[in-house]
């Protein structure tokens, strides 16, 4: 589940920021979340990054898990502030919707689509 | 969908038989052709999922525009009962209130295509858009409930405009019932940064010439008076604030699902009933970033007359950039309709619909009284915009809605793979329309391409009676936020 949330929110930032290699750890924030199930969770996940870019200007470029369950977390989270010069945002995401949404586990690992309202 | 029964030439249902759980049939606006390319996608699902809600009455109904939206179709109406029924906000949407706003000018298209640029130029200065954007209303902070409360009547009170602009706008830019404490803290950290910018997606700020007048007497009462007359429409929503309104309840309306017992065939439907605590709450907030939006127009509308009159010279008044109506096309109001000959009190959301209220309509200003209420639909930024009027047929079968723009026809990332943002602005350019962007990606997305024709939208509500066009407008010039 850890790679999985890691893995959604470098999807994420590859679709909101027009170059989102080289994002640096400059700050800490610890980030909180109680779900339902796991595919809230996730999509409750993203949404923590969009508000972290609408409200602070934030993103992350690593993240450790303190804690981590099946429909819970506490994480740090390591980024920086929106740099234009390095880090241009190309999308404005509404949100992560509920919509189409899934975790499946396959041979390879776990498999999750999340789709964004933009 | 095998199921789907023509009834007319613009009407098809679905039967409450196509699924079990639909409590009532599904109705969709649509003509032949139309009808094939809608069913390519899972809108006419959508359609019948959302006839599961409890407490809808009459049809799930789309309209001609629908498209795949997350839960509810965009383009769809439902309408619940509040006694026993539920609110839902995928039924509105995460852009709370976004809507148009159409001013009229005194100016020919031969007074502006000559300063054009100057004009884009100016309004692309006067109202921030874009990715990101912030907003330049900068509310003090002992502002912010006030501004939640009364929506665009704060804004005219602090000098954004007149009375006039209230009294043409949708429940006069402030609809009843909203409580700031039921907005979140990180509503309100992400939305009020924003206040006061257009935003980006699919929204627009348009320069617009009036083409073909259909209907004279409605086209006078609105100030529209002949071809080649330049208005002005704006189309943003409640930015940050609504997005974050629609997120934080989606997560109560989860709990409350389990709470009371319902069952839906989609989560995106998440709902409580209307009369609930969570029902309330959620209708509270809404309608704070309703009227947030509704402020966000109004501000907007002023830096408009701002940049007219910096160009052009002369006043607002001596420019007649009055404004002809301003529009919510995602929203849930509480509205009286007669069912089955009983007037009932009903919650109506309306997601990618406008209200379109007859001749006569007590919710209707004085201006429009006469002639129904002005009904807004832009199409895609390379072709035309159509303003309507609502009628009694729509409020007998669509409790008083019809359609609200073109309609996507591919979704953003396939547009953009059709075609290059800077392709489209060369050929937009060579047809005399001038455009402003911060990115080029952006139109690419919102090309022409990208949408159905919004005449063949309009040609379908008009002739199924549930609008009636008046008038047709060009683009000259577009900022794409």
């Amino acid at each position: 589940m850890a790679d999985l949330l890691r893995n959604a929110a470098r999807a994420f930032y590859e679709l909101v920021l027009e170059d989102a290699s080289g994002l640096s750890s400059t700050l800490t924030r610890e980030l909180q979340l109680e779900s339902v199930d796991a595919d809230t969770m996730l999509i409750d996940w993203i949404n923590e990054l969009v508000y972290m870019i609408d409200a602070e200007q934030l993103v992350f470029a690593t993240f450790h898990f303190d804690e981590l369950g099946p429909s819970y977390l506490v994480a740090r989270a390591q980024g920086e502030y929106l740099d234009p010069s390095r880090h241009q945002l190309k999308r404005e995401v509404k949100a992560a919707t509920y919509h189409m949404s899934y975790i499946s586990e396959t041979s390879r690992g776990l498999d999750a689509r999340i789709i964004l309202d933009v | 969908m095998a199921t789907l029964q023509k009834i007319d030439d613009y009407r098809w249902e679905i039967p409450s038989s196509y699924k079990s759980g639909m409590r009532v049939p599904g109705l969709v606006y649509a003509n032949e052709s139309m009808i094939e390319a809608i069913q390519s996608d899972e809108s006419l699902e959508q359609v019948a999922n959302v006839a599961f809600l409890p407490g809808i009455v009459g049809r799930s109904l789309a309209m001609p525009d629908i498209h795949w939206g997350y839960g509810f179709p965009i383009g769809g109406v439902a309408a619940t009962r509040v006694s026993d029924g539920v609110v839902s906000p995928g039924g509105v949407g995460y852009d709370i209130n976004c809507g148009v706003r159409l001013l009229r000018t005194n100016l020919d298209k031969t007074d502006v295509l000559p300063r054009m640029s100057q004009l884009i130029e100016r309004l692309y200065r006067n109202v921030p858009s874009g990715v990101g954007s912030k907003g330049r209303l900068h509310p003090p902070k002992g502002q912010i409930q006030r501004l939640l409360v009364e929506g665009a009547r704060w804004a005219v009170r602090n000098g954004f405009g007149t009375s006039d602009d209230l009294e043409a706008t949708e429940d006069g830019g402030c609809i009843d019932g909203a409580d700031p404490a039921a907005v979140s803290e990180r509503a309100l950290t992400r939305g009020v940064p924003q206040a006061g910018s257009l935003g980006a997606g699919n929204h627009f700020l348009e320069i617009q010439a009036v083409q073909k007048i259909f209907d004279e007497e409605a086209a006078s009462v609105m100030g529209i008076d002949h071809d080649g007359q330049v208005l002005v429409l704006i189309h943003t929503g409640s930015r940050g604030l609504g997005h974050q309104v629609c997120t934080d309840y989606l997560k109560t309306m989860e709990r409350a699902v389990a709470t009371y017992g319902i069952s839906l065939p989609d989560r995106q439907l998440a709902c409580a009933p209307v009369e609930s605590h969570e029902g309330q709450q959620y209708l509270s907030a809404m309608r704070c970033a309703a009227n947030y939006a509704w402020c966000n127009r109004q501000h907007i509308a002023h830096w408009v007359r701002e940049a007219f009159i910096e160009v052009f010279g002369g006043n607002a008044e001596r420019l007649g950039m009055w404004q002809i109506y301003d529009v919510a096309h995602n929203i849930a109001k509480v509205e009286t309709h007669t069912i089955e000959g009983r007037q009932t009190r009903l919650c109506v959301h309306r997601k990618g619909a406008t209200r379109a209220f007859p001749p006569g309509h007590p919710a209707l200003c004085k201006t429009y009284r006469g002639i129904g209420q002005p009904v807004l639909i832009p199409g895609d930024m390379g072709r035309y915009s159509y303003v309507a009027v609502g009628t009694a047929r729509a409020m007998d079968e669509t409790f008083g809605s019809t359609c609200h723009g073109a309609g996507r026809l591919l979704s953003r990332g396939a547009s953009r793979k059709a075609a290059r943002g800077q392709d489209i602005a060369t050929s937009l350019q060579q047809r005399s329309i001038s455009v402003r962007t911060g990115d080029l990606g952006a139109l690419a997305e919102e090309a022409s391409h990208a949408y159905k024709d919004v005449t063949d939208v309009v040609d379908v509500i008009h002739g199924a009676g549930i609008c009636r066009k008046v008038a047709k407008a060009e683009p000259l010039g577009v900022i794409k936020g």
